[in-house]
């Protein structure tokens, strides 16, 4: 299972061309994150990804093999990618949260008692199991958007594409999806994240991308990506507050701010304890 | 229609077959259409009761919901009271106008009485009924009694997405109105206008990209409900 893409140009209208020259393996992670600027063409490489839009030049290549545009070739690509997108009011189609998640399923025409299991296990794994008999216009944001994850887990494809995951959510609605991504992980499942939510993408990314005006500016593991200012400036984005820490202060590199704080605390502890002593 | 369904998730019944719950309407409302007014009146209160118990709301809320119905049945009882006729004398009152007597006969009278008490008591029964009964439910019951498949999807989608315009549409009333776009009534106009052209684009947009989940969700023609 691996998703690249070769030399791939793509443009809505044949002068203004929105990705250039892109050649991207998603399989150098486990979590791959795509970074860029508003309108530095994620959305589109996902479109292009998962066969929606075609380029006009370059190719998108499944296991090494180039994309079939026809219709049997499409249907089998989209039961081993699936997607979610920044807003889930655009992929939920039913009023309950059950037969919504269902609905791929039957559209694949599963048997209900294979689709009953798998509802359950994908609401457990978003943590909706609370509501899951609540009708869908009044949930929250963040839980229609575990919803959405709900929908595109039941299929269980290899890949899944998550279109800015956090945007437009509280902290705790957030950090819940940083659990629920690394979750998803654990079940050996690849993610790519499009986001510029730049401290969710250092958390939990180990191979970045970044993008600016539909060109690849830079590539390479997060630790390294990250470090490179110039880099970040030139895309319109900025460095993780965990980076800033560690290139302006002078503090080690940590990945999490769990780790951090962890450390840090011991550090002060003692600090003050032998302070004490001294006292 | 929100409102309504969101009382019925909170009602006591929520979760009771939708069958028994429109057998029992059924039952209220064949009562109510054939019954005498003073039965009337019993199953107006039993029912107004009960309603008032299952979504566990106090009676002045229960009384101020039956208001809005309630104007309408009166300004038709008006019409059914008061006739027009040559003759006078079997007039309990009444106007002359020219040849004419306006005003109020034994039969409008009684007619009047009987549709009062028939109207509050179907409505009492049908309050109960849409209270009690989430929209899920419905579909239920709508598919049990084997309506064409598209007619359910086509509500289906409808109740789903009803709420994203009606919301859209008043955030960009909203977004008008605080930079004064409803002041008057030429600009009231012109921001209406608007309004609708930008929904109509909106809908036109979102219609494109549930094309494309549809498609990511293998849809094959159907929606399973």
């Amino acid at each position: 299972m691996s998703l690249s893409t070769h030399a791939l140009s793509f443009a809505y209208q044949t002068d203004q061309p929105v990705l250039h020259d892109l050649s991207l393996d998603f399989g150098r992670g486990q979590v791959i994150g795509l970074l860029g600027a508003n309108g530095c063409g994620k959305s589109t490489l996902f479109m292009n990804l998962l066969g929606i839009q075609k380029p006009q030049q370059g190719k998108v290549c499944w296991n090494g093999e180039a994309l079939g545009y026809d219709k049997r070739s499409l249907h089998a690509l989209r039961q081993k990618i699936a997607m979610v997108f920044q807003d889930p009011d655009q992929q939920i189609f039913y009023t309950d949260v059950v037969s919504d998640i269902a609905f791929s399923l039957r559209n694949l025409g599963l048997d209900e008692s294979i689709i009953q299991s798998r509802i359950d296990q994908a609401l457990a794994l978003v943590d909706a199991t609370a509501f899951r008999d609540k009708p869908i216009q009044y949930l929250s944001h963040g839980q229609k958007k575990r919803v959405a994850i709900a929908g595109a887990l039941v299929m269980e494809s290899e890949y899944l594409l998550l279109d800015e995951p956090t945007a437009g959510l509280d902290p705790r609605g957030r950090q819940h999806m940083i659990d629920i991504i690394s979750r998803i992980v654990g079940q050996g499942k690849r993610v790519v994240i499009s986001s510029h939510d730049i401290d969710l993408i250092y958390e939990v990314c180990d191979y970045l991308y970044v993008l600016s005006h539909g060109r690849l500016l830079a590539e390479g593991r997060e630790t390294d990506v990250f470090q490179n200012k110039a880099i970040l400036d030139e895309a319109g984005l900025t460095q993780p507050w965990l980076v800033k820490m560690h290139s302006e202060l002078g503090f080690p590199l940590y990945k999490t701010e769990h780790a951090f704080f962890a450390a840090h605390r011991s550090a002060s502890f003692s600090h003050s304890s032998s302070e004490k002593e001294a006292v | 229609m929100l409102i309504i369904d969101q009382f019925a998730y909170q009602s006591r019944w929520r979760h009771r077959d939708p069958r028994s719950k429109f057998g029992l309407y059924l039952l209220l409302m064949i009562v109510a259409l054939t019954s005498s007014p003073m039965i009337q009146c019993f199953e107006l209160l039993g029912t107004g009761v009960l309603t008032c118990h299952l979504l566990r709301i106090s009676v002045t809320r229960y009384l101020r919901w039956m208001l809005v119905p309630l104007v309408f049945l009166l300004v038709g009882l008006v019409g059914i009271l008061i006739s027009v006729s040559a003759q006078s004398e079997n007039m309990l009152w009444h106007v002359q106008l020219g040849s004419l007597a306006i005003g109020i006969d034994k039969v409008g009278l009684y007619t009047a009485h009987m549709t009062l008490w028939r109207s509050l008591a179907t409505l009492a029964a049908t309050y109960l009924f849409v209270l009690t009964t989430p929209f899920t439910q419905m579909i239920r019951l709508l598919q049990m009694s084997r309506l064409p498949k598209v007619l359910i999807e086509q509500m289906l989608l409808t109740y789903r997405f009803i709420f994203i315009l009606l919301e859209e549409a008043a955030a960009i009333r909203k977004a008008q109105s605080l930079r004064f776009g409803y002041r008057n009534l030429r600009t009231s106009f012109q921001s209406l206008a608007m309004l609708i052209g930008m929904l109509l684009q909106r809908v036109i947009y979102r219609y494109q990209q549930m094309e494309i989940a549809l498609e990511m969700k293998l849809f094959q023609g159907e929606f399973y409900s």
